[in-house]
């Protein structure tokens, strides 16, 4: 590897930083400037929230359902695994090469742990969209029998 | 140019305001985030050490890349593990939440000797 | 480019780990494909594992290697720490048994969270690497967040986990800054590596001492020690109380053996920096026996008193990395085994002396005990005087040992303070003991009967007290064969 590419790796990021300045400065452009000159005359009609055209019902500051919360943790754990499975797959070819299957059942061995972890949310019922309590499901059965 | 210097000061500044965050707020969701702040100040400290090989003046050795991967697993392991801190987490102030409809950590004081 | 190194796997050292973690990924699914497993089998499972960890990890004797790019250590040292830690996780699943027949809670969710974190303990024993440490610790810390607040339902399991996991969580980040400092400074994250970095001429930077001191923060918070032990009596009292038992005994000495394996690394002791380090834990170690000791003198929460207690005897066992020798680290090793009996056996009565829904906590409601349940008394007395270091219990041989490792490094100030505040906490111990023996009870109480489990518990660890109190040879020999080696 060329040593001196890698310890002048920012400068090459001058151009993407113009760029995004760029972006800014024209986003900001077109919401400013409009300002000066428009006529500003809000009314009922145009406060209201914007449902393809009918009218709202209650305000978007609604509380969300615990289950959101949920599957946000469940899909925080899982998707961090990636950090470790994609430096795994880029090397993957070269360390086959010189390690041969071993670099495979490693990430199978991780990748088997990951599942028992999917499969208990699973058979828990915490993927299922309208969640089941199993157990409520059972006293209920076993109260009305 | 920026130097080492540049990201280790600025690392201990997010972690001093993560910090203070954690010692002056009173939602528990809000200490949550500032213990990430913390830990990812941590994490731009370890990166920025990995990247600058400064014990050598010019150059890159096999040595230095060795030593920057060692930093970046590193790293790595530390998101994981403030990802798996941040589910168990929010996890508890749920149930906090469900059994006060609070998560002030002020409220929620019954413990007290 | 260079070439890969190819990492040694030698999975036969870790065996002990591996039998760990296959235990509790088969528990979680067995619980889950079995319907209505008993909870029976589930304790026999974990305990099963338990013991064939127990057995393989005394295969390893003498073994003294690194493996895995050396991420891990396997001494004897590691090797005697791991079966302390078998055998307090065996009395913790044996008293969970009991305690979970009361409360309902999903057990074999439970068990095998118990057992992961068992596993966290393992590898911070064997741990060679900032890394794995760093990851032993908060597999134990993550873990042992979840089961604080495992009764659902109760609003003081509730708080006490979320208590905990914020200051788990800041205590991490400490504990992760500072190894960072430590990896910028040595470039390496291994400790043996940063050990014969140290010994040889190497720069005492600023930022390396800012390092170990932000390490020492992190796991000083871990293990309760006096400016960051706040945490730990709400913790304890709001814990399930097996759960508190394994905070107080597996999840303290962990913190301990993690000091251990940073603080001690074996070419440092002449360092510029190893003064500096225990100059700190000098302090802290004062502060936190005077602390401990003054918190327990007061309180009314059989609980809350026990983990001053313990923090308090994290006071007495962080004597021994100031005075930074051979003695004080074998001195160490046996005060944690001896102390990890006690504090369980202690913990175990007072899940006895309640009932569903009664957990009679307070120490007034102790009074009288020894008239309607004399085992259980003498079973209480036998472990709070092992705590206050009665002469034939284990807690007399391991505080003499300590104290004397002190005065042996001439640290007299701190021995004389360590002595002193054991004999004010002969007060609140023995005040237990009073209650017990000559109050009467204010009400009846129909106390449920003891298990078979919780029963083998007790009988375990008062054993386990008075086998190291009366014959504390055997660990002796092999403590300090263990620690020579390292």
């Amino acid at each position: 590897m060329d040593t001196s590419s890698f310890i002048s790796m920012p400068a090459q990021f001058i151009a993407a930083l113009i760029f995004l300045l760029a972006a800014i400065a024209f986003v900001a452009f077109n919401v400013l400037v409009p300002r000066l000159f428009r006529p500003i005359r809000p009314d009922q009609e145009k406060l209201s929230n914007y449902e393809c055209g009918e009218r709202p019902i209650g305000g978007p500051w609604i509380r969300f359902n615990i289950r959101f919360y949920i599957i946000a943790i469940i899909f925080l754990i899982f998707d961090v695994e990636v950090l470790f499975i994609i430096p795994w797959a880029v090397v993957y070819r070269r360390l086959y090469s010189e390690l041969g299957m071993l670099v495979f059942w490693e990430m199978f061995v991780f990748l088997t742990v990951l599942g028992v972890g999917l499969a208990y949310c699973w058979v828990k019922g915490h993927l299922e969209w309208v969640f089941r309590d199993k157990l409520a499901e059972d006293k209920s059965k076993t109260l009305s029998s | 140019m920026i130097s080492l210097n540049h990201y280790l000061i600025l690392s201990a500044v997010l972690f001093s305001v993560g910090a203070l965050g954690v010692l002056l707020r009173r939602n528990a969701l809000i200490i949550l985030m500032s213990v990430e702040l913390m830990l990812n100040a941590a994490n731009l400290a370890i990166v920025a050490f990995a990247r600058y090989p400064f014990f050598r003046e010019v150059g890159l050795a096999a040595e230095d890349l060795a030593v920057a991967g060692n930093g970046m697993v590193f790293v790595f392991l530390v998101m994981t593990v403030a990802a798996a801190e941040v589910g168990v987490g929010l996890a508890i102030i749920i149930n906090l939440y469900r059994q006060r409809q609070t998560i002030n950590i002020e409220i929620a004081n019954l413990l007290q000797g | 480019m260079t070439s890969i190194q190819i990492p040694e796997l030698s999975f036969s050292l870790i065996a002990p780990e591996l039998i760990l973690c296959t235990a509790a990924i088969v528990i979680l699914l067995v619980d889950l494909y079995v319907k209505n497993v008993e909870r029976i089998n589930i304790t026999l499972l974990a305990l099963i594992g338990i013991v064939l960890a127990f057995f393989s990890a005394g295969t390893l004797y003498g073994a003294s290697e690194l493996a895995f790019s050396w991420l891990i250590i396997r001494d004897d040292m590691s090797v005697v720490i791991d079966q302390i830690f078998l055998i307090g996780a065996a009395l913790i699943v044996l008293m969970s048994h009991h305690y979970s027949e009361r409360y309902h809670f999903p057990y074999g969710e439970y068990i095998v969270l118990l057992l992961f974190s068992t596993l966290g303990m393992l590898i911070i024993s064997a741990s060679a690497d900032l890394i794995t440490l760093f990851l032993g610790v908060e597999l134990v810390s993550i873990t042992l967040f979840v089961l604080t607040g495992f009764e659902k339902k109760s609003l003081l399991s509730g708080e006490a986990s979320l208590k905990y996991l914020l200051l788990g969580a800041f205590s991490s980040a400490f504990m992760v800054y500072g190894i960072a400092f430590i990896f910028g400074m040595c470039r390496t994250t291994n400790l043996i590596s940063i050990g014969s970095l140290l010994s040889e001429d190497f720069i005492g930077s600023p930022l390396l001492i800012l390092g170990f001191a932000l390490l020492l923060v992190g796991l000083g918070f871990k293990i309760a020690l006096a400016p960051f032990h706040m945490w730990a009596p709400d913790v304890y009292q709001g814990a399930p109380t097996p759960i508190t038992a394994w905070i107080a005994a597996g999840s303290k000495l962990a913190g301990f053996i993690a000091l251990v394996r940073v603080f001690s690394l074996p070419d440092i002791s002449f360092h510029p920096l190893a003064r500096t380090w225990v100059e700190g834990i000098w302090w802290l170690s004062l502060l936190t026996m005077i602390i401990g000791n003054a918190g327990a003198l007061v309180q009314k929460d059989i609980k809350r008193m026990l983990a001053y207690s313990s923090i308090a005897h994290g006071g007495y066992l962080s004597m021994a990395f100031v005075s930074h020798n051979d003695v004080g680290l074998q001195a160490l090793l046996f005060y944690l085994a001896a102390y990890l009996f006690m504090t369980i056996g202690a913990f175990a009565v007072v899940i006895a002396a309640g009932r569903h829904g009664e957990e009679r906590r307070r120490i007034s409601d102790f009074a009288g005990l020894a008239k309607r349940r004399p085992f259980l008394a003498a079973m209480m007395s036998l472990f709070l005087l092992s705590l206050a270091g009665m002469p034939p219990t284990a807690g007399f041989i391991g505080k003499v040992w300590l104290f004397g490792s002190a005065i042996q490094a001439q640290y007299y100030g701190l021995a004389i303070v360590g002595i002193l505040t054991t004999l004010f906490s002969f007060y609140y111990y023995l005040r237990v003991i009073v209650y017990m023996y000559m109050r009467d009870e204010e009400k009846e109480f129909e106390a449920e009967p003891l298990s078979v489990s919780l029963t083998l518990a007790l009988s375990l660890s008062a054993l386990g007290v008075l086998i190291l109190g009366v014959f504390p040879n055997t660990l002796m020999k092999v403590i300090t064969n263990s620690v020579i080696v390292l």
